[in-house]
């Protein structure tokens, strides 16, 4: 009384043969560029023997074009669940070598499943990208299956973290499912995300063009901003993957992983004085500051090459896992631009949606003045800082360390925008306008009529500067919580976060905000 | 867990350390590299890899990143320097602004003079 042997042999055979996907061959090609399989990219990603994979023996429904002579190993992507610190996690990976990795529709069902999925079990979903995009020969029904992908991304979009990334190539609609997710990892080889390729462009409107211009890691990080991280291949991608995962909760109902010390550390850290500049017109480098803060110096920074001028990030302070969002006064004097704007208020919505504090860090003399900003709608994306910390109900704490400067302090989570708390630096200047801009509108006439017009002005704006340029006019109206120097910033911060983690605020109901895109 | 004490100029810091190597829950996560243009305070910083300009720099030219007038240029034609070199301070935004040099070179040529008034995107000087 036992099963069959040839029962057992034959399902042994059916597995193998789909784990082979297109062959060794076309393996051995993509090995030798560097790239790894659709099954090992899970297998690096995953703890060992967690992996349960769904649909191994799913094949193509096709039966045009000779199609049906044809098998497509599990129709060209592997699925399933496993474990990432001891956490289960839904995935899917493209595996190119099955008709280029193009999307049939089946292929698109196992992704949506996948999906539901994860989305009805709270956990985080990752995807991993290496597809030619619509299968041609299943016509519209694939391109119906990319429709599918994309609703379930939106469905999923706030509930569970959604991370994508970027391991072949990835056209057209192929890059829109990406897209719809929250973060995007790429690997700076063998890897390019457009729409309209070099070719497309040339022929409709004339521009010749380069796929490293238009589509490559580096173009999509640092100009587009479509990308958030950038892997040197793609086994460094999953590892940012899995790094990314240690900050996240694996839903938007559960708490992110919190690791909190049994005791703060209330000692000051001499050696943050030490970093700010005596001229207040000096320059500042904010990772400086940010490296003190955040525990053993792990700060896992999102959107590194695209607009400088603002840092965004994840990190933990006595294990108490942050996002930070920080103006980096060393590019562009840390001005908010529409770059900047777009790529804080994703950021800030992102920390909402999945219950993370956060922590602004303020050094910031104003948005860009320009008429590439004022045309590009600095006005539209400005307001989307302004809407997203106003939108955002989590721990709220700010640090205002220099400069803090008219509608640009009130976007970097001021008091209004009820931050829960808000520290300020001595070296703090809060106003509505820098002095010397203040004093020409302030004292105009008197300007005029006087008769040493340069001294005169100087001793306005050194006027001016006392009163205004410091944290203290602020503190008065009660806008600060305190004013404390830059050494006991780490130990303030930390127990303010600490004392606000259960912070419950409600809003009323209502279908969503008009965040002005 | 190692505790540690470090002097830097007379002050000492003490720091504990943790072998991430071993009980870190989520092994092989490197810290994300990335650019350093400056440091500003002399205190040790944590060790950061070279940064690469990510995309190819085709001319060598050195734009201004605002509107500003240049408050004083560090160095002339001909010099030699280094990746990150302070080159101009540019006065702009309330602000004295390092403009580095994005890769090392040779300073080719510079169409600016101190005072001057220059726009966003204007060459400040081409390195070779």
């Amino acid at each position: 009384m036992a099963i069959s042997k040839q029962l057992l042999d034959d399902l042994d055979k059916r597995r193998s043969e789909s784990r082979v996907g297109g062959g060794e061959k076309r393996h051995a090609k993509r090995t030798e560029k560097g790239q790894l399989s659709a099954r090992k990219r899970l297998d690096d990603f995953f703890e060992a023997n967690t992996f349960q994979e769904w649909g191994i023996h799913v094949d193509h429904g096709c039966h045009d074009f000779g199609m049906e002579k044809k098998s497509m190993p599990c129709d060209g992507v592997v699925t399933g669940v496993g474990r990432v610190a001891g956490r289960p996690v839904a995935a899917y990976s493209q595996d190119a070598t099955v008709g280029g990795g193009a999307l049939g529709q089946r292929h698109a069902k196992k992704i949506c499943d996948i999906m539901e999925y994860a989305l009805e079990a709270g956990m985080p979903m990752v995807g991993v990208n290496d597809s030619g995009g619509a299968r041609i020969q299943e016509a519209v029904g694939s391109l119906a299956g990319y429709g599918q992908v994309f609703y379930r991304n939106v469905l999923l979009s706030g509930c569970v973290p959604q991370i994508g990334v970027i391991a072949g190539n990835c056209a057209g609609g192929a890059a829109y499912s990406p897209a719809l997710m929250d973060f995007l990892i790429m690997t700076r080889q063998n890897a390019n995300m457009f729409i309209c390729g070099p070719q497309v462009i040339k022929a409709a409107t004339g521009v010749d063009c380069t796929m490293e211009e238009i589509g490559s890691a580096s173009a999509n990080a640092a100009i587009s901003g479509n990308v958030h991280f950038v892997a040197e291949d793609d086994h460094h991608a999953m590892q940012i993957v899995e790094e990314l995962l240690s900050y996240l909760p694996s839903n938007n109902v559960g708490n992110p992983p919190h690791m909190p010390t049994e005791e703060i550390c209330m000692d000051p850290d001499e050696s943050m004085n030490d970093i700010v500049p005596e001229d207040p017109k000096g320059t500042m480098n904010m990772y400086d500051v940010i490296d003190r803060i955040v525990d053993t110096d792990r700060f896992l920074e999102v959107h590194r090459d695209f607009a400088q001028n603002l840092i965004v990030g994840f990190g933990r302070v006595d294990g108490v896992v942050v996002g930070i969002i920080a103006n980096q006064p060393s590019v562009k004097a840390g001005t908010l631009d529409i770059d900047a704007s777009d790529k804080g208020a994703r950021f800030i919505r992102f920390c909402n949606a999945f219950n993370l504090p956060i922590l602004t860090l303020v050094d910031v003399p104003g948005f860009l003045p320009g008429v590439a900003q004022e045309q590009g709608g600095i006005i539209r994306h400005g307001a989307k800082m302004l809407f997203a910390y106003s939108a955002a109900t989590v721990p709220k704490i700010t640090v205002i360390t220099r400069k803090a400067y008219g509608g640009s302090y009130l976007a970097m989570c001021s008091r209004d925008l009820k931050a829960d708390m808000v520290f300020a630096w001595p070296t703090a200047e809060i106003a509505v306008m820098g002095a010397e801009g203040a004093v020409n509108v302030l004292y105009r006439r008197e300007l005029e009529a006087a008769e040493d017009k340069v001294a005169q002005r100087e001793k306005f704006i050194d006027d001016y500067r006392q009163r205004f340029a410091s944290p203290y006019m602020a503190a008065s109206h009660g806008m600060i919580t305190d004013v404390i120097s830059p050494a006991q910033t780490r130990s303030v911060v930390s127990l303010a976060l600490r004392n606000t983690l259960n912070k419950n605020e409600t809003r009323p109901p209502k279908k969503h905000g008009l965040i002005p895109l | 867990m190692r505790k540690l004490r470090i002097t830097i100029e007379n002050k000492s810091y003490e720091v504990t350390v943790e072998d991430l190597t071993e009980s870190e829950g989520y092994p092989g996560a490197t810290p994300v590299a990335r650019p350093n243009p400056h440091s500003a305070a002399p205190v040790a910083a944590p060790a950061e890899k070279p940064v690469k300009p990510d995309l190819p720099i085709d001319s060598g030219a050195v734009t201004c990143p605002m509107a500003g007038s240049i408050k004083s240029i560090l160095v002339k034609v001909g010099d030699t320097v280094k990746q990150n070199q302070p080159l101009v301070i540019l006065e702009a935004m309330k602000m004295e602004n390092q403009i580095t040099a994005p890769v090392a070179g040779t300073v080719n040529s510079m169409d600016i003079a101190e005072g001057d008034n220059v726009r966003e995107g204007h060459v400040l000087l081409v390195l070779e």
